[in-house]
């Protein structure tokens, strides 16, 4: 296969032909965060989180769908890039909760975000929709980022039991005609708790641990 | 619940010559149509039918404003609430509507830009256009009763708008008379490639606010004509203070599907598609007697014009969402899924639509293409600028709002000044709004400024659309900025982070300070939510959607920022 060079943060990469930025400056040991991107599902690049600056391009990339070429000159670590990453996590810190999300919480003190900002006056709780044996879904802690639905879609089960619903900041993740789960296709499968990355969806008996 | 007979729309969906998930948004409108909402029963059937998941179909339905999960009243009032006509109290109006009680109750929807900009405020009652609709005239109001839409237009350079005054676009005979299909005739005596090149020499950029050049796209998106390429006309509009479009759709609509076909043997595609806001109703029935008169005199099927181009046109009806009009979300649309726009590459002209090479182009974009290779065109050579004429929408406070064709190049000022008689009622300059929701406020030191592509850019604008929203100065500048982040707020697709939470977050800071004042730290918050979907965001909506509060900010920082006590 043939090899592509090109240079992130200055420093010279060579990675296959086909790569992503990801995957070069992970082969070097340059950290870039991720939120949407999941190792085995097709990456969405809904997130933005892994956004680098291109020299050339006009506007940020995501760096796990954007393909290299010779010679490109990449920097993760710009101004623009990190103005980027801290308003996103500061953006998701108001809107969900995240005290079950390690990872985000991990990048929100690297980025120096301040998970105040954005955080309206009066918080909406949405309790969580115990509906089923096995699963507890709290939406409150859910970020849209769509890997439970990939899970039940094509991508693994194909039980379609989940969707994308509503549009824009009111989107959310729903059953047909919003049923509860035992009355739709689920099977029960276990990969959407498996998946998800922020406590949203949880196995049954774990949560009654926590009362 | 009444139990609901699925009769007529099962016969609905034998019908479809393509029983796959292509067929979806159709038959969702069809059964929305028929019971005044979707009910499970319904989306059940469509889901045997179409062979689609139950649950991907909910999440369709969910998606577009013009589906709904519970049954909307009968009589159905959508009133216009985006800048221009909630200057002129279009909110009081829905207030009052939502007010009727009784046998008068009607369903009210506030939505974003009709394409009636010209004489606000307006509103789509059962479908059907109204406008200089009244608060105090509420009765009226839901009889359907009001000034119908004006379509009123001038230009010194009349191309795209040559058959407006005499009426030479209404049938095919008249057009045909007017020089129409000479264009076609000419390009199917030509070899493909110097269509092509005529069309990229003519130094065409698309109409729809992109600017790309048309011929590259053309040239990038042909193929030998064995393989599968799609022509698509991107008739979403929905910009708000946007009507070129829609006025080109009803005075002048056979140059659109010339530009078409022309295309369609330049670039060896077989089937063309032309997606119409689902708000369009009347210009869908339009289209739809246009498309069957040409099929008559085969100027549209097999050997078109006893050549050996075969091309076939179909219709598909948006259900409101404006980030339909974004190319790959509208792609999205057509195969049946909620409208997320991809990411690119790849690119349209490799894989778009089905995943095959797809030329897309903007409505005014294709009629252009007519006008280029008809002989009847105006020479270039008498226009200050080589790549011709466009269409501007001018609305808001001015005297004489309209559609005005003139060259690029025309100053701003002139537009404003010249053509449209300057500020209503005497009064001064608040604002202009240059490229609609997602363009910017212009600086007063750029009133002067020729609108050509290279000077906006060079000032940091956009015409994008061609939309020019003028406003006086009794209009605040945080009202217009509400009902922008409003807009957005309703329209962002949600797939993207930044702008699933940044045009919400926007909207909410605007409105907070539009009421009580700002307080430290906004004008930090809204640049850092600005530049942020800026940079970050997946499609060109997420991209642009700050930039009216970006401009305002740089415009007056005083606004944004807390007083000092």
């Amino acid at each position: 296969m043939k090899e592509i060079s090109l240079y992130i943060d200055g420093r010279m990469v060579k990675c296959p032909e086909g790569s992503t930025i990801l995957e070069a400056a992970r082969l070097k040991g340059i950290e870039i965060p991720t939120i949407c991107f999941h190792e085995s599902l097709t990456p969405p690049g809904l997130c933005r989180q892994c956004v680098v600056e291109v020299e050339g391009a006009r506007v940020l990339l995501p760096s796990c769908i954007t393909i290299v070429r010779e010679g490109m000159v990449v920097t993760t670590d710009s101004p623009r890039v990190l103005r980027a990453r801290k308003t996103i996590l500061e953006m998701l810190s108001a809107t969900a909760d995240l005290s079950e999300a390690p990872e985000l919480e991990q990048q929100i003190k690297a980025f120096g975000a301040d998970p105040q900002r954005f955080r309206p006056e009066e918080e909406i709780k949405t309790g969580p929709i115990v509906d089923n044996p096995f699963y507890v879904r709290d939406y409150g802690k859910c970020i849209l980022c769509g890997k439970c639905v990939q899970v039940c879609s094509e991508e693994v089960q194909l039980s379609y039991a989940l969707t994308v619903a509503g549009r824009g900041f009111d989107s959310r993740i729903s059953t047909f005609y919003g049923k509860p789960l035992p009355d739709t296709s689920c099977v029960f499968c276990g990969n959407c708790i498996e998946v998800c990355p922020t406590g949203a969806l949880k196995p049954r008996k774990e949560f009654e641990n926590d009362i | 619940m009444d139990s609901i007979s699925l009769k007529p729309l099962e016969a609905f969906l034998e019908s479809f010559e393509d029983k796959s998930r292509t067929s979806l948004l159709p038959a969702l409108l069809k059964a929305q149509e028929l019971f005044r909402y979707i009910p499970e029963e319904a989306a059940m059937l469509i889901s045997e039918k179409l062979k689609v998941p139950p649950v991907h179909i909910y999440g369709v339905i969910d998606f577009y404003s013009l589906l709904h999960t519970e049954p909307v009243e009968q009589h159905h009032i959508q009133v216009c609430v985006s800048p221009v006509c909630s200057s002129r109290g279009s909110h009081k109006i829905v207030e009052a509507l939502k007010g009727v009680e009784g046998d008068r109750r009607v369903s009210v929807e506030a939505v974003h830009c009709l394409g009636l900009c010209t004489n606000p405020p307006s509103a789509l009652v059962n479908n059907r256009p109204v406008c200089r609709i009244n608060a105090d005239k509420i009765d009226e109001l839901i009889e359907g009763k009001g000034a119908p839409p004006v379509n009123s237009s001038r230009s010194s350079h009349p191309v795209l708008t040559g058959r407006f005054a005499s009426d030479k676009g209404k049938s095919l005979k008249s057009y045909r008379e007017s020089g129409g299909f000479s264009g076609l005739e000419k390009a199917l005596s030509m070899e493909r490639g110097d269509v092509i090149d005529l069309v990229k020499n003519s130094g065409l950029l698309g109409r729809g606010g992109a600017a790309f050049p048309t011929g590259l796209k053309e040239e990038s998106s042909a193929r030998d004509g064995n393989s599968e390429v799609f022509i698509i006309c991107n008739a979403d509009e929905s910009e708000p203070g946007t009507f070129k479009d829609r006025i080109l759709i009803q005075k002048d609509p056979f140059s659109i599907l010339e530009g078409m076909i022309i295309t369609a043997y330049a670039v060896g595609s077989r089937k063309g598609y032309i997606y119409i806001r689902g708000e369009y109703a009347s210009e869908q029935d339009r289209f739809s007697r246009v498309i069957k008169e040409a099929e008559e005199k085969n100027l549209l099927g097999e050997g078109i014009m006893g050549s050996d181009l075969n091309f076939h046109v179909e219709i598909r009806s948006g259900a409101g969402a404006y980030i339909c009009g974004e190319e790959t979300a509208l792609f999205e649309s057509i195969e049946g899924n909620r409208g997320f726009p991809r990411n690119k590459p790849p690119y349209p002209v490799n894989s778009g639509l089905f995943g095959k090479p797809t030329d897309i182009n903007n409505v005014e974009t294709f009629s252009y293409i007519s006008h280029i290779l008809s002989s009847e065109g105006t020479d270039s050579a008498d226009l200050p600028s080589a790549s011709g004429t466009r269409l501007f929408c001018l609305s808001g406070d001015i005297k004489r709002p309209g559609l005005y064709e003139l060259p690029f190049g025309t100053p701003l000022s002139e537009v404003i000044y010249q053509w449209g008689g300057g500020i209503l009622n005497e009064g001064g300059l608040g604002s202009i709004i240059l490229g609609g929701a997602s363009g910017s406020f212009v600086p007063p030191d750029l009133y002067d400024i020729p609108l050509d592509n290279q000077s906006l850019k060079k000032a940091g604008l956009s015409m994008g659309s061609g939309v020019i929203m003028v406003f006086d100065d009794s209009r605040p500048f945080l009202s217009i900025l509400n009902d922008i982040t409003s807009f957005f707020n309703h329209e962002s697709c949600g797939k993207c982070y930044p702008c699933r939470m940044g045009t919400r977050l926007n909207h909410e800071i605007i409105s907070r300070i539009r009421k009580e004042g700002a307080r430290n730290g906004d004008l930090e918050k809204l640049q850092d939510i600005g530049m942020t979907m800026k940079d970050a965001s997946l499609c060109g909506l997420g991209q642009t959607a700050a930039t009216a509060v970006l401009s305002a900010i740089s415009l007056e920082p005083d606004l944004f920022k807390a007083e000092v006590s």
